[in-house]
C-alpha cells in the first residue's frame, strides 16, 4: 500500500497502444518498472515492444519471454460478430497469453475484463459484487467472462497470481465522454485515465493475490452519485483507492458536455 | 412426475447423435412418441431423419435446426485435448453455432451437454457438490464446457430460451470405460447408466420447467454406490429426474468380470 516503488517488475502490456495501455505504460515506466509493449503497431514512448497479432502464437511467446508480470489489455473491446471479430483476439489471443504465461514462468497475470460482464443485473439495492455472478448480455462480454474463468483455472492449476479486472467506463475521447454524460448512470461507473494508471500500478506492485490465487475486481473511479459496482474488494486485495470523480482525471477537456 | 396422458410430442434435434448417449436417447425419445432428428458428422440409421454435417457448417446446421422445438446438443470433443488443434472448433465455435441456430430458429428449449469435469478441482468432502459451490475446471476440455454453461445462461436471459446445462456423469460407453470406472475410487459414485441417461434426457425434453428465459445447471448421474459426489436433488426439483440405477445396473453389456485394477478388459 505504500506509495514508494516496490521492487521493479518486468511488465508486458498488451494492447499497449490503446486508450488504457498508453497511459499505463507511461505510468509504470515512471514508477521505475521495465515495460515492454505488444500491439499491432509500434508503441509510442517505449523502446521495447513487439509488433504482432494476439493470434500469432510465436509473437505472443516472444513478447512474454523474460517478463514476470503481464497486463493483458489487448482485445476487441466492443460487441461484435463472434466468429468474424471476437474469436481470434478475445478467445485465441487470451488462450495464447495464458499458455505463454504458464510456459515462460510469469508470476502475475492481469486480465482485462469489463463492467459489461454484469450488464444484465437490474437495479440492485447494493453495489454489485463478484458474488452476484456474471450476467453478460452480448458475446463481447461473454468472451470476457470466459477469460475470467480461464484466469481462475490458470491460477489454481498452474499456480499463477491472477487478477481479473472488470474495467469501468473509460472514455477514450470527447465523443465517448458525451455518450457517458448522456447515459444517466455513466458517471457512477466512470473510470478516469489517472485512476486506470493507479489501478494497474496496484495490480503490478501489490503482494496479493498470492500464487495460486485469482481475484476478480471492479475498476472504476469514485461514483458521482450512487455506487453501481463494489470497490471494497479492490481496496482490500490490492489497496486501490480511487481519487477521481467525473470528470476528473481525463486527459482531454469535457467542457460544454454537461 | 411423468403423466403419460398429457405427454406433448416434441420435435427434438440431437446433435452428436452417433455417440453412445445420442444413440440411446434418440431411440428412447422416438419410442415415447417424440419426433427425433439427428445431426452428426457420422451417418447413422437411428434416427431415420438424420442430417450429416459438421458443426462448423452453418448452412447444414441451420437446416437441421429448422422446425425443431427442442435441441439436445451432445456434439463435442469429449476429452481433454489441445485447445487450438482439437477443442476450439467443436466445443467453442460449434457451441456458438448451435446456440445461434437455436435462437434464430425459435427453438424453445436448449439442452447443453456439460461434464462433471467442471468440478474436478474440488477436493473430496462429505457433502455432495451442488451448483452453488461453483465450478473448478482443471483442463481446457472442462473449461470449454464451463464456457458452454455460461453461454447457455446468456441465451436464456437474452433470447428467452429455456436452457438446461447437463453436467454428465461417467457414462460407460464401452468395457474400457467401465474398467476405468471400476478402477477409480469414486467411479461408481459418479456413474451414469444408459437407462438413467434415457430418463434424464426424457425429463429434459418433457419437463415444463425451466421456463422461457430461465437456465438451470444440473448434475446427471445414477445413484451412488457409497457416497454421493454430486447433489441430484436439484435435478429432481427442476425437471423431475430421479435416478433408478446403481452400478452396474443399466449397462447394456456384462461387467461382471471387471475387477479393480484388473487390467485392460476384452473389448468384444
Amino acid at each position: 500500500m505504500s506509495q514508494q516503488t516496490t521492487e521493479p517488475k518486468r511488465v508486458l502490456v498488451t494492447g499497449s497502444t490503446g486508450a488504457i495501455g498508453q497511459p499505463v505504460c507511461e505510468h509504470l515506466l515512471a514508477r521505475g518498472h521495465y515495460v515492454r509493449g505488444f500491439a499491432r503497431r509500434p508503441t509510442p514512448g517505449l523502446t521495447d515492444y513487439v509488433e504482432g497479432d494476439l493470434n500469432d502464437r510465436a509473437k505472443v511467446y516472444e513478447a512474454v519471454d523474460g517478463m514476470d508480470t503481464i497486463i493483458h489489455l489487448g482485445a476487441y473491446p466492443n460487441p461484435a460478430d463472434f466468429i468474424d471479430v471476437l474469436l481470434q483476439p478475445n478467445v485465441v489471443g487470451a488462450y495464447y497469453i495464458c499458455e505463454a504465461a504458464k510456459d515462460l514462468g510469469v508470476k502475475r497475470l492481469i486480465l482485462a475484463s469489463t463492467l459489461q460482464t454484469v450488464t444484465g443485473h437490474g437495479d440492485l439495492d447494493h453495489p454489485i459484487t463478484v458474488e452476484d455472478g456474471p450476467m453478460p448480455v452480448n458475446h463481447y462480454a461473454l468472451t470476457k467472462v470466459w477469460n475470467e474463468v480461464m484466469g481462475d483455472m490458470y491460477a489454481r492449476v498452474h499456480n499463477l497470481s491472477v487478477i481479473n479486472v472488470r474495467i469501468g467506463w473509460l472514455p477514450r475521447n470527447r465523443g465517448e465522454a458525451e455518450r457517458l454524460v448522456q447515459s444517466g448512470k455513466g458517471k457512477n461507473v466512470f473510470f478516469s485515465h489517472d485512476d486506470a494508471k493507479l489501478f494497474h500500478e496496484r495490480c503490478v506492485e501489490s503482494a496479493d493475490p498470492a500464487p495460486g490465487e485469482c481475484v476478480t475486481l471492479f475498476a472504476t473511479s469514485i461514483p458521482a452519485e450512487k455506487a453501481r459496482l463494489d470497490l471494497e474488494l479492490a481496496r482490500q486485495v490490492i489497496g486501490y483507492e480511487p481519487r477521481d470523480v467525473w470528470p476528473q482525471g481525463l486527459p482531454f477537456s469535457v467542457e460544454g458536455l454537461e | 412426475m411423468i403423466d403419460q396422458e398429457t405427454l406433448i410430442p416434441r420435435r427434438v434435434l440431437i446433435t452428436g447423435v452417433a455417440g453412445a448417449i445420442g444413440q440411446v436417447v434418440s431411440k428412447h425419445l422416438s419410442n415415447r412418441g417424440h419426433t427425433v432428428r439427428g445431426f452428426d458428422h457420422h451417418p447413422v440409421t437411428n434416427p431415420t431423419d438424420h442430417h450429416v454435417g459438421n458443426l462448423r457448417n452453418r448452412g447444414a446446421l441451420r437446416a437441421a435446426v429448422a422446425g425443431m422445438e427442442t435441441v439436445i446438443h451432445l456434439a463435442a470433443y469429449r476429452n481433454d485435448a489441445d485447445f487450438m488443434q482439437v477443442l476450439l472448433e467443436p466445443n467453442v465455435i460449434g457451441l456458438y453455432e448451435i446456440c445461434e441456430a437455436a435462437q434464430l430458429a425459435g427453438v424453445q428449449r436448449l439442452i447443453l451437454a456439460s461434464t462433471m469435469q467442471v468440478v474436478n478441482g474440488f477436493a473430496e468432502r462429505d457433502e455432495p457438490l451442488t451448483i452453488a459451490d461453483g465450478s473448478r475446471p482443471t483442463n481446457h476440455y472442462a473449461l470449454t464446457k464451463l464456457w458452454a454453461e455460461i453461454t447457455g445462461d446468456m441465451y436464456a436471459r437474452v433470447h428467452g430460451l429455456s436452457v438446461i446445462n447437463v453436467r454428465i456423469g461417467w457414462f460407460p460407453r464401452d468395457r474400457i470405460i467401465a474398467q476405468r470406472i471400476v478402477n477409480s475410487a469414486r467411479g461408481r459414485d459418479v456413474y451414469f447408466s444408459q437407462a438413467d441417461a434415457e430418463r434424464f434426457f426424457t425429463r429434459c425434453v418433457e419437463s415444463p420447467t425451466p421456463r422461457s428465459g430461465e437456465c438451470v445447471t444440473l448434475f446427471a448421474a445414477s445413484k451412488p454406490t457409497h457416497r454421493p459426489r454430486f447433489d441430484l436433488t436439484a435435478a429432481e426439483a427442476a425437471i423431475g429426474y430421479v435416478p433408478q440405477d446403481q452400478w452396474p445396473a443399466g449397462i447394456p453389456f456384462s461387467v461382471a468380470d471387471l475387477i479393480p485394477d484388473g487390467g485392460m478388459p476384452n473389448v468384444v
